[in-house]
């Protein structure tokens, strides 16, 4: 293979990446077909994660970072000496330090929810028999969450908007629950609203008609073994949230 | 990428971006509520603070100045006395035989003045016979010399006891002083607030403070005060007849009225601080329904300035930045430009606990952010303000 066959190859399958990328969000058909036949996973996996680390450097250099202390503190319940030993301890840590936490901890959960998806996906497989390993539903479940992109350039608009740094993180994705208007005076339930958002159900969607197009499942099936984990986690987070 | 698909990208992207101002537009979340006042006029009284102790001015320790059991106790603790009145009594069995030991001196010693007396008389009658017979040469030289000899000698034994005589009477008066002493009287009106001494114990003539030396405190109710230690930084704005407010611990939510009468010339190191202090006494005016008791701790409120009228607001109001490059400080406040935070620097003058005068010229209309204290730390010039008017006392 000479060197313009590489280069010519090189550029036919980013030009396939993007294709992929368009039609998991236009025709979803299609693009589970093409995960199908190629299974990659550098190029979603890039896109999500290197967006929203940017996005959250942004918001960590704009963000007022005593404002940001209080705001963060207001949100949970405490009073006298606690909160002023966790105002202490919050001002004990630099708006650099807050930053790091910020830029790697949004991705970093991100990858282990991938992860205990795919693992979850590739042990149902592995009972069931069929031909789908962990490398095909890791690819999907990174495909599938790329809806969280438009949910990223949501929160670049909200922080370009913010004139003075004064921007809760709950306020910064305008696709929560929460934000969309479903808001609740009671705090905890405010919670749980403002960390569910719309392109999460549109990924979880788009798995289930992923599992139900590759293993040719009734809706049914492709509900149930897709959506199994999602009434425990949800419950468990529930608990805590509400506790 | 055929047109279809352009579009639904062009529509999911334009969705997100449009989300978050129709958020703003139905939420309007950037906008801050306040509460904002207009300047008012106020009595501020600068004050500084003081700690200190209820005392006694007078007060007095009764100690013995005699060695000796205790064999009578008029009082008990609590008891009111008057001045003059005996309240304890020491053994005086000892103080009573030195005392009539030394009466009898003194009238041996006058006996033998009137015996030595009565002898001059005779030896001067027999010392004029012999002169008389001298001068007729009935007797001799020698004879008339025994008879002059012997006048002579009686006189100095006269002027001897009577010296004597001087030394018993003086032990006498000493005797008797020293059983003066076995009895203890009052010398104040006023209320035995201590009693360190029972019957038989012994009392001891001491200064130090060893147990029996001390027995017993009598002070004057009516002459109790505050005096307080105030730190020499803040003693050049204390006068004297300056409105105090005395707050007793054990009545927190009584304070005292009271003025300051005394100031310290000097200062002195008090025992658990480290700078120099001034003693300050403050007289109560009115301690209300506060029962008094010497030694109770206390804190007093010494307001340096007397109440005048001025313009104020709310200390939570007054912001300030300090621009440690340019040594530089500064006060601002934020007033409510029809919805709009705006930063405006003022000059502050005197405050007290809950309000700052406003020495900066601000028009009487303008309405002044006051709170809540969580908006006011973190607003910023150009917030949109959803203000609620307060009326300030």
């Amino acid at each position: 293979m000479t060197d313009s066959d590489t280069l010519q190859s090189s550029k036919t399958k980013s030009a396939g990446m993007i294709n992929t990328a368009i039609n998991i969000l236009t025709a979803p058909s299609e693009a589970f077909r093409e995960i199908e036949q190629r299974p990659s996973k550098l190029f979603p996996m890039a896109v999500i994660l290197i967006s929203t680390m940017a996005v959250m450097f942004w918001y960590f250099t704009i963000i007022d970072f005593d404002w940001y202390i209080d705001d963060s503190l207001a949100s949970i319940n405490l009073d006298g000496d606690d909160l002023e030993n966790a105002r202490e301890a919050m001002q004990s840590m630099s708006q650099t330090t807050f930053r790091i936490i910020g830029i790697v901890g949004g991705p970093a959960s991100l990858l282990v929810i991938w992860l205990l998806q795919s693992v979850y996906l590739s042990l149902a497989s592995a009972l069931n028999g069929d031909r789908f390993k962990f490398t095909h539903w890791f690819s999907l479940i990174v495909w599938t969450a790329l809806p969280n992109l438009l949910s990223t350039i949501g929160m670049a608009v909200t922080i370009a908007l913010s004139p003075n740094g004064q921007l809760s993180a709950f306020e910064l994705d305008p696709t929560t629950l929460a934000n969309l208007g479903m808001q609740s005076s009671n705090g905890s339930m405010e919670f749980v609203m403002s960390s569910l958002n719309l392109p999460m159900f549109w990924s979880i969607t788009l798995t289930v008609f992923a599992y139900k197009q590759w293993l040719e499942s009734s809706w049914l099936k492709a509900m149930s073994i897709v959506l199994a984990p999602y009434p425990l986690i949800i419950g468990v987070w529930a608990y805590f949230a509400l506790a | 990428m055929n047109a279809k698909k352009l579009l639904l990208i062009v529509v999911f992207a334009g969705m997100v971006i449009a989300l978050p101002f129709i958020n703003r537009t139905v939420f309007g979340t950037n906008v801050k509520e306040v509460n904002v006042s207009i300047l008012t006029q106020r009595v501020i009284s600068p004050s500084i603070l003081a700690s200190g102790f209820l005392a006694h001015e007078e007060e007095v320790m009764l100690s013995s100045e005699v060695i000796g059991k205790v064999s009578e106790l008029f009082v008990e603790e609590g008891d009111v006395v008057t001045q003059g009145s005996l309240v304890l009594r020491v053994d005086d069995k000892n103080f009573i035989a030195g005392f009539e030991q030394s009466e009898a001196a003194v009238s041996i010693t006058a006996i033998d003045i009137e015996r030595q007396e009565i002898r001059i008389e005779n030896l001067k009658r027999q010392f004029e016979r012999s002169e008389s017979l001298y001068e007729r040469d009935l007797i001799g030289e020698e004879a008339f010399e025994v008879a002059r000899n012997q006048l002579d000698l009686a006189n100095i034994d006269l002027l001897s006891s009577r010296a004597r005589l001087a030394q018993a009477k003086a032990q006498l008066d000493q005797v008797n002083d020293q059983l003066s002493k076995t009895q203890i009287i009052s010398p104040i009106d006023g209320v035995i607030t201590s009693l360190d001494i029972k019957v038989g114990e012994t009392a001891i003539a001491s200064s130090t403070n060893i147990p029996g030396s001390s027995l017993m405190t009598i002070a004057n109710p009516a002459s109790i005060y505050t005096e307080v230690l105030v730190d020499e930084a803040d003693v050049a704005n204390i006068e004297v007849g300056q409105r105090t407010e005395i707050v007793a611990i054990a009545y927190p939510d009584q304070p005292m009225q009271g003025v300051v009468r005394f100031i310290a010339n000097t200062a002195k190191i008090a025992q658990g601080r480290q700078g120099l202090s001034f003693v300050v006494k403050i007289d109560i005016t009115d301690p209300g329904d506060v029962i008094l008791r010497p030694g109770m701790s206390c804190r007093a409120e010494i307001f340096t300035r007397q109440d005048q009228e001025v313009a104020a607001v709310p200390i939570q109001a007054i912001l300030f930045e300090e621009d440690r490059a340019e040594l530089r400080s500064d006060y601002f406040i934020f007033v409510n430009d029809d919805g709009v935070a705006r930063k405006t620097k003022v000059e502050v003058g005197l405050s007290d606990d809950e309000y700052q005068e406003l020495m900066s010229e601000i028009d009487a209309d303008v309405e002044i952010v006051i709170g809540p204290n969580q908006e006011l730390r973190h607003l910023l010039e150009g917030d949109r303000l959803d203000a609620t008017r307060i009326e300030t006392q």
